[in-house]
């Protein structure tokens, strides 16, 4: 199995759990509305998990750029920015005592990177099985390329 | 017992911003103290409060909680069932691999045959008893225990091998996987009615649907996952075929994980609040268990406080068989749980039938691989994921998020009238579409899987989860499911048996003709059901109560 087809394993794996993160951003932000949660137990909570995030996503960008997947790394790249461009200004942690006046925005950004790391997942998915179709394809058989 | 209805919630919630008063039916307020005596007014108040706060409540993280943990046990048995397809098929090649002909490296049909059908046997069992157990000893003393079972067979399965005498490596998977059956079995109306008696009002249909929607994530993974496992296999088994081995059991022994996550949280799920009060008539405790789960930080403990000592009936509900049978003696009772039966079990046959097709349609877009092991399971994994989100997860997701809207039964009669058209276009013209176009038959086959789910698979779960008072709730979805399972059993084994009369496959344009006429019968019996958007439970159990 090639290194290819092992990245995209772990793609996959690695933007189904960021999706799952991405909901439940979306999920805490929801139940500080309705007040089931206060502000300061938000941040806390959500903090935690900015930064491995923001890593996790660095990571799959740097290794799609070093190993030669253009498209996925041009996929990655509008959030690589826009996480880059967050930790420069130091905005990516939320406040507690700002978060009620920008939960709207909040929430849009978590809806986007939802809907973004869906997309994501499925697009790994089926690099990944196109990687592994045209590995085990012989020489003398047409390679797959849809 | 039938004053209920005259109290409306709203009263009950007025009081939640003022601890001191207690105001009940009567109107006026008064203060409860330690010394005053327990009167049932008191009692009612404080039920209707506890039931309007599940019910009003907003949609939180609790309940996506809730969902995940009940909706487990689903991902892990379609996860099984198309695992045991595969595994199946890679066992040929394992355990036939030096048969003569056309049978090296498959598996004979009968053992496939009941190898698949293990589960299901044992899913009959599984729903009968612990729909039963968990009307009798409660929701929560028994949730856990099928998930237990569930990791147990699974992991025992996935180790099985020959005996020294008697039994091949076959019949001692048929054994686990027949116990394993009881867990699932038991998943099902257990997971649903803790389900839908946690859930608010409104989304009580969207929560019920998204447990049983994990199913579709279940395939897709089980697809996944065996991609992934095989491709990591490649080089051992290009080189030495009997290392197939490891790879079915990775395969089937890793649908554990996702039950051991949940396993945690599904025994220390507090017991549902309704089953507390209305089984149990300890309407304190039920208050409590909701304040910890809905999570909701107000401070009138103090409302409760005084009712220490429950009202002077505390005989505890249980229900059994005589009530059972004098409540369901009436006709108005007894339609709604032939209703729902009759629809689950006319359903389940053309689901799972439908289902034993794929291999026929993966063959026709080119998906069934041929050549090496490798390339074959390869293909099935990637074209069984490609057929599955094209139908089954959309159909479960449009479920999800319009049956709270359109309505059960609306649903429900839909998904029956777009499937007998598709089984009667189908049936009667099988071989024409089939050679005209193939892209036109697979089309058919995924609108037919995206009706299923948004339809009647869906709906048959949901409504005997509502429909029924909450001392046979669970009770009757057990009989509902097991009567689907029935279904299921009847079209596996008569597929089998039946498919290929008169050459290979052939009889298969008129076994999608008796699907359509179960579709039908299907239609027919949904008029037996009542719709049951929007109603809370207390308001289904008095309609089903009303001269008591």
């Amino acid at each position: 199995m090639s290194l290819t087809a092992f990245l995209y394993i772990l793609a996959l794996i690695m933007a189904g759990v960021l999706l799952f993160g991405a909901v439940y951003f979306v999920i805490m932000l929801t139940d500080l509305e309705c007040d089931y949660i206060n502000p300061i137990d938000l941040a806390n909570n959500l903090n935690t998990y900015v930064m491995p995030e923001m890593a996790a996503q660095l990571f799959l960008f740097v290794t799609f750029l070093l190993v030669g997947e253009w498209m996925s790394m041009l996929l990655n790249l509008p959030l690589v920015g826009w996480n880059v461009v967050k930790v420069i200004n130091a905005r990516q942690f939320y406040d507690a005592t700002e978060v009620f006046r920008t939960l709207p925005k909040h929430k849009r950004e978590n809806f986007v990177k939802v809907a973004f790391y869906l997309v994501c997942f499925f697009y790994y998915l089926y690099s990944m099985i196109i990687t592994l179709v045209n590995e085990s394809t012989t020489p003398d058989h047409q390679h797959v390329s849809f | 017992m039938s004053s209920f209805s005259d109290h409306s919630g709203k009263d009950a919630v007025h009081t939640q911003g003022h601890p001191e008063y207690a105001s009940g039916p009567r109107g006026n307020a008064h203060s409860v103290s330690y010394t005053k005596e327990v009167t049932s007014d008191d009692v009612l108040a404080v039920r209707q409060r506890a039931l309007a706060e599940i019910d009003n409540a907003k949609f939180g993280w609790f309940h996506v909680k809730a969902c995940l943990v009940a909706g487990v046990g689903f991902f892990t048995d379609s996860y099984d069932i198309f695992a045991i397809n595969l595994c199946s098929l890679i066992m040929g090649y394992v355990y036939y691999a030096n048969a003569e002909g056309d049978a090296k490296n498959t598996t004979p049909t009968n053992i496939d045959m009941w190898i698949k059908g293990a589960t299901q046997l044992g899913c009959i069992f599984g729903q009968f008893i612990f729909g039963y157990l968990s009307d009798r000893l409660g929701r929560k003393r028994i949730y856990g225990v099928e998930l237990i079972i569930i990791i147990v067979c699974t992991l025992g399965g996935s180790f099985a091998g020959n005996t020294a005498r008697g039994l091949s490596v076959y019949w001692v998977l048929f054994i686990w996987r027949f116990v394993l059956g009881i867990g699932i079995g038991g998943d099902y109306p257990v997971s649903a009615i803790i389900t839908s008696e946690f859930a608010t009002t409104k989304n009580r249909g969207a929560m019920i649907a998204a447990v049983f929607a994990m199913q579709g994530f279940g395939i897709v993974a089980a697809a996944i996952v065996a991609i992934i496992v095989l491709a990591a296999f490649k080089g051992a088994v290009d080189g030495d075929q009997q290392t197939l081995d490891y790879v079915w059991r990775i395969i089937m022994g890793l649908g554990v994980v996702p039950g051991l996550i949940a396993l945690y949280f599904r025994l220390t799920i507090p017991e549902t609040p309704r089953y507390t009060l209305d089984i149990e008539q300890n309407v304190h405790q039920a208050a409590r268990d909701i304040k910890t789960t809905i999570g909701k930080s107000t401070d009138d403990d103090t409302e409760s406080a005084p009712l220490q000592r429950p009202a002077a009936e505390n005989k505890v509900q249980k229900p059994t068989w005589t009530e059972f049978y004098h409540h369901f003696k009436k006709w108005k009772n007894f339609r709604v749980l032939m209703g729902t039966s009759v629809t689950w079990f006319a359903l389940d046959v053309a689901f799972y039938g439908v289902n034993l097709n794929s291999s026929i349609i993966l063959q026709a877009i080119g998906f069934s691989g041929s050549g090496t092991p490798y390339h074959q399971l390869l293909k099935t994994s990637a074209g069984n994921i490609i057929l599955n989100l094209l139908g089954t997860l959309p159909g479960y997701w449009v479920t999800v998020f319009t049956i709270d809207r359109l309505g059960r039964r609306t649903i429900q009669f839909i998904g029956f009238v777009a499937l007998l058209i598709l089984f009667c276009i189908l049936g009667f013209a099988y071989h024409q579409i089939l050679d005209k176009s193939v892209a036109g038959f697979v089309v058919l086959i995924t609108l037919a899987q995206f009706f299923q789910n948004f339809g009647p698979n869906t709906t048959t779960f949901i409504i005997p989860a509502e429909a029924f008072p909450t001392r046979f709730r669970s009770t009757c979805h057990g009989i509902s499911a097991a009567s689907g399972k029935i279904g299921a059993v009847i079209a596996q084994l008569g597929f089998f048996q039946l498919k290929n009369r008169g050459g290979k496959n052939a009889f298969i344009p008129h076994l999608i003709q008796i699907f359509a006429l179960f579709m039908l019968i299907g239609l027919v019996f949904t008029w037996f059901v009542p719709e049951t958007k929007g109603k809370s439970l207390e308001e289904l159990n008095e309609e089903s109560e009303n001269d008591d």
